[in-house]
């Protein structure tokens, strides 16, 4: 299984913000997810994937190339949705694509229209006149125009509304039929990644905390509710984020074993989602009894 | 290539018709000013259009799109390099069209055509004051370049109009300075067409030297 | 082919369209070398990730439930007829366990177990 992208010991230090020798592969034919609460650091690997910034030192090899010496055939090969779209407010989307096409060898002006066609792109509205919705489709339908191998979407779904993230998401399953094309989504809107994402990394504070297929991840943690007295019974090395309070403790399993041991004993046990998983790493353990 | 530059066009539609004022505005105001508009015009209307082309790119955050996308920096800075001649070309033709304008229907207003030496005092004047500009610009994006420009705008147009008649007077009349009415006949005796290539080649040499310098500092730009 | 999918958490994506093809195939609704659909397309149908239906053809095919031929894709195994319906014998088997525990601990007794049995046998 090829690697569309790798990442090893990638740092980078600005203002008082460090991404500390980070390290992690994308799968061709697969989804990632990248998640993490905001300001961890995700906006910050994806500009230097994509060289807007300069790294301090590590390696990023995307399509097993540089991106600082084959960049061009490189980003030929990348289709991206920022968070912020970039457009120029006075053009209009057609006016937009015209100047954006000739930059790509292999743009293909049919699948743009069937793109715009599918999502009602209006041609000559001014790109500051459009929802915040439509300008998001825009960009995955310019992104999805040239052939692109990798799809970057750095915070795509932030801000629209439950049908057009649905939208989007069903563009990204048909998108998976490839199994040679590769997604790498941002979010910290992580039930958009709950059913389709194949593996997650995830990062918090500048550090990658896993990297794991997705389906492994849900099925070693569990939410663990019991009665506070089975923390000193029952092996709780493996929890994260416990909460106590009157009523009890609430903590995350991070390992099967200990997810066993916990319902043998009684307590509550409930299926993760991934935004379970993201909130119990990163938040304070605190007791309020 | 061609689309960067069209580009450039195509986010200042706004500026194209002010534009229009402002030649109309220097035209009249300038009329007894000097002899030869032209040139101060020509600098203004090429600096605001590339002062307004900056300025949209820093409003969209346009770099992040065009850095994301197979273009290599040194296109971005070639196509702001060139568009500034696509500038000055727009802003003779507007002159023309508001002389022709003048004429036709005989308002009593000076409005002299341009001439050839205009035309060169303009060309060195951009380039010179964009050579100085874009750098700046490249390296530091378009809000903190626009305070170093704004000196920089009144100093060379001030300087161009002020520098072409004083230079006009020193070489014209008897009492000038002797070194400049030596180089005046050396360049008098010397064809139009020497004066011409010597003056385009310097203007060369600075934009060269400019657009070098440009590329570096955007080569080094993170956003 | 249904294939019908609960997020209610209590079985794992996987192992839900594992049971359901199975039980398919056990059924004969899912009939020999009939082609299924390639993963990724169960991927998009389903709404779930490539991976999961992967593993769930890689388990399948373990079992030997279905055929995976590199670049035409999974087929439903040939079903050895016996097997089969060793397997179901061994499922019922398993049923009247519990059954035979679940009567014991409600006291009934052995007579009151066959009336039962007989009259479900004969109503279903």
């Amino acid at each position: 299984m090829e690697n569309i992208l790798e990442i090893r010991n990638l740092k980078k230090t600005f203002g008082d913000f460090t991404l500390d020798n980070i390290s992690f592969s994308l799968p061709k034919g697969f989804i990632t997810g990248f998640i993490g609460p905001n300001g961890s650091g995700k906006t910050t690997t994806i500009k230097l994937i994509m060289n807007l910034l300069k790294k301090d030192s590590g390696e990023i090899r995307i399509f097993g190339l540089d991106p600082v010496r084959q960049a061009k055939e490189i980003k030929n090969r990348i289709g991206f949705v920022y968070d912020e779209s970039h457009f120029y407010e006075e053009l209009t989307v057609e006016e937009m694509k015209r100047i954006i096409a000739p930059v790509y060898d292999q743009w293909d002006e049919q699948q743009f229209q069937s793109y715009a066609a599918k999502f009602d792109l209006p041609g000559n509205k001014k790109t500051k006149d459009l929802s915040r919705g439509m300008k998001v489709k825009f960009s995955l339908a310019i992104a999805l125009s040239h052939h692109a191998d990798l799809l970057i979407m750095d915070e795509p779904t932030a801000g629209l509304d439950p049908v057009v993230r649905s939208e989007i998401l069903d563009i990204l399953y048909v998108l998976m039929q490839d199994e040679n094309k590769g997604v790498f989504f941002s979010t910290h809107i992580t039930s958009d990644l709950d059913r389709i994402a194949d593996y997650v990394v995830m990062i918090y504070n500048g550090k990658i905390l896993f990297c794991t297929q997705k389906d492994a991840l849900m099925e070693n943690h569990a939410i663990i509710k019991g009665k506070a007295s089975l923390l000193d019974t029952v092996r709780s090395s493996d929890l994260k984020g416990i909460r106590k309070s009157n009523y009890g403790f609430e903590a995350m399993s991070t390992a099967k074993e200990t997810t066993e041991a916990f319902a043998k004993a009684g307590a509550v046990i409930d299926p993760p989602t991934l935004e379970d998983i993201m909130l119990y790493y990163t938040r304070k353990e605190s007791s309020r009894v | 290539m061609f689309n960067l530059i069209w580009k450039d066009i195509l986010i200042q539609k706004k500026t194209l018709a002010y534009m229009g004022l402002y030649i109309i505005l220097f035209g009249i105001t300038f009329q007894n000013i000097t002899a030869d508009p032209f040139p101060a015009i020509a600098v203004a209307v090429t600096y605001q259009m590339i002062a307004a082309a900056c300025s949209h790119e820093d409003k969209s955050g346009a770099d992040i799109l065009w850095n994301s996308m197979p273009v290599s920096r040194e296109k971005l800075v070639l196509s702001k390099y060139l568009s500034m001649f696509v500038y000055t070309l727009l802003a003779s033709l507007g002159y023309m069209a508001f002389a022709a304008v003048i004429h036709l229907t005989r308002l009593p207003i000076k409005a002299s055509p341009i001439t050839a030496t205009g035309m060169m005092g303009s060309i060195v004047a951009i380039a010179l004051m964009n050579s100085l500009y874009l750098p700046v610009y490249f390296r530091l994006g378009f809000m903190k370049a626009r305070v170093a420009s704004f000196f920089l705008f009144f100093a060379l147009f001030f300087g161009v109009t002020f520098g072409v008649n004083v230079l006009s007077e020193e070489i014209h009349s008897a009492q000038g300075n002797t070194a400049l009415r030596a180089i005046a006949s050396a360049l008098q005796s010397a064809s139009d067409l020497q004066i011409s290539l010597l003056l385009l080649g310097l203007a060369f040499v600075f934009l060269l030297a400019s657009f070098c310098l440009s590329v570096k500092f955007y080569r080094n730009r993170e956003f | 082919m249904d294939i019908l999918i609960s997020n209610s958490g209590a079985q794992p994506i996987y192992e839900q369209i594992t049971d359901q093809i199975k039980d398919q195939i056990m059924k004969g609704e899912l009939t020999e070398s009939e082609p299924l659909p390639s993963i990724r397309s169960l991927a998009r149908d389903l709404h779930i990730s490539v991976i999961t239906t992967k593993r769930a053809y890689d388990e399948l095919e373990k079992d030997g439930f279905l055929v995976t031929v590199a670049g035409k894709g999974s087929y439903v195994a040939a079903q050895n007829k016996q097997l089969l319906r060793e397997n179901r014998i061994k499922i019922v088997e398993e049923k009247l366990t519990e059954a035979v525990l679940a009567a014991k601990s409600a006291d009934l007794s052995f007579a009151e177990l066959e009336e039962m049995l007989r009259f479900f046998y004969e109503e279903g």
